[in-house]
């Protein structure tokens, strides 16, 4: 414990901005952890419910995590290490990926599990950092840089992905991300139709549009608005708050790659 | 009872306390060394798909016309005598694992050589293919390591446990023998740099 004393200049809640603390830390109970403070809440939010959206359909668990520096290590083999820590994806199946964020390094590597290798191949994830993500990095703009990465990785694990980057010049941008929005505000409107009748039958009540749902809850914070009927990782452990459940002992062995802005 | 009796039931229950104890450690040792086992192959498996990936690297850069002839032939010697050397899982000697690496690291370096070449041709360096081939091997690089490292750990968990007492009676007594495991290569201790 040589490096006490840095505690005692940084302000508390800088520990996890270093990517080392993160394996003697808590393992976080969501998808998103943004620690060195890039995102808006309502970004974190966004992206926390894609992705949970994702890993409630498909058991794959596609995690998001900024810190400001990986304390000098090889980006690659630090998220590898921290995602094997923390089992991201389910046992046995070795679906987890990682998208680790060193902001201040400039940095980002996404690492996934044995069991995605044969179709997120390291080249692929090269091109999706080199195309994909860091037009949008290299403008600040992580939120979208994110968005896309993720988006991406789930196009390649469906089969969609098609490779086109330059997204970000040209109106078509715009275009996709409408779509996108719509996409998820039908995935929306599914699941608090879901919910909605769920509650009605149990409790007599909560028999609400769901559009009046959607209108009421900002868009798109659905936190502890149930979820509790998908339900993946350890043996279905809820947390109160909501939706995620955990990471569900996915393993992991340098698969992936990283690029710098 | 007689006292005979007693003494005879009293050396019956330490004889099965002791058999007990004896197949308990030797069934846990036993794991202990399966478990490296299985480590070394996923080293031998990561190893393997770097090996694999050099033929198409070779083919990719050998289409340069001015291709440095004497870095590639490096890589081709280095990767055959690399691939000639195996290490059977029953035998994970100190030796064996010496020899194993010296020949990987010897590879290793020819392949750093022929990617530091490699900056002198801006059109290979564009070349999809070879951007693709360069990817796949930085990303083997990591597996390496990160598979050296659980089975080195998984080393040093059984070598302790066969040399410390009393587990060792029975270690020595069955043939359980010290393994080897990867020291840090010279001049490597971080990954090979294979940047873009």
């Amino acid at each position: 414990m040589k490096y006490w004393i840095i505690y005692l200049v940084i302000p508390f809640g800088m520990f996890a901005q270093n990517a080392q603390h993160l394996l003697n830390a808590p393992i976080p109970n969501k998808l998103v952890s943004d620690f060195s403070d890039i995102l808006s809440p309502q970004e974190e939010v966004y992206l926390e419910n894609l992705l949970l959206d994702y890993a409630d359909t498909t058991s794959t668990q596609i995690s998001i995590v900024t810190v400001a520096t990986t304390g000098g290590d090889n980006i690659n083999l630090i998220t590898a290490e921290i995602a094997a820590k923390w089992k991201i994806g389910q046992k046995d199946r070795d679906n987890g990926c990682l998208i680790m964020v060193a902001s201040v390094d400039r940095e980002v590597s996404i690492q996934n599990g044995y069991g995605l290798e044969p179709y997120l191949t390291d080249f692929t994830t090269k091109q999706i950092i080199e195309t994909e993500i860091l037009p949008y990095f290299k403008q600040q703009d992580y939120f979208n840089g994110l968005l896309v990465g993720a988006n991406s990785i789930i196009e390649v694990l469906n089969g969609t992905y098609d490779g086109n980057g330059g997204r970000l010049s040209g109106s078509s941008s715009g275009k996709k991300n409408f779509g996108k929005l719509i996409i998820l505000i039908i995935f929306i409107l599914i699941y608090l139709s879901r919910n909605s009748k769920v509650g009605g039958s149990r409790n007599g009540e909560f028999r609400v549009s769901p559009l009046w749902w959607l209108l009421s809850s900002g868009g798109y914070t659905m936190r502890g608005r149930g979820y509790s009927t998908g339900g993946y990782g350890k043996g279905g452990r809820f947390s109160s708050s909501g939706g995620f459940g955990g990471f569900g002992g996915g393993d992991f062995g340098g698969g992936g790659a990283s690029g710098s802005w | 009872m007689k006292k005979s009796t007693v003494t005879l039931l009293t050396s019956i229950g330490i004889l099965v306390v002791i058999v007990g104890w004896v197949v308990r450690a030797y069934n846990g040792l036993i794991t202990l060394d399966e478990e490296t086992n299985g480590k070394w192959a996923q080293v031998e498996s990561a190893y393997q798909r770097r090996a694999d990936l050099i033929p198409n690297l070779v083919n990719t850069v050998k289409g340069y016309a001015d291709f440095e002839k004497e870095t590639l032939t490096g890589v081709i010697e280095a990767r055959s005598k690399a691939t000639g050397i195996t290490v059977d899982a029953n035998n994970l000697s100190p030796e064996a694992i010496t020899n194993f690496q010296a020949a990987q690291s010897q590879l290793g370096s020819a392949l750093s050589r022929l990617l530091v070449t490699v900056e002198r041709y801006p059109d290979l360096k564009a070349n999809q293919n070879f951007l693709g081939l360069q990817s796949q091997l930085e990303g083997t690089e990591n597996r390496i390591k990160i598979e050296r490292d659980r089975f080195n750990t998984s080393i040093k968990n059984y070598n302790s446990t066969i040399r410390k007492f009393p587990k060792t009676l029975i270690a020595s007594r069955f043939g359980f023998e010290k393994k080897g495991y990867f020291e840090t290569d010279q001049g490597t201790e971080n990954v090979p740099d294979v940047s873009f």
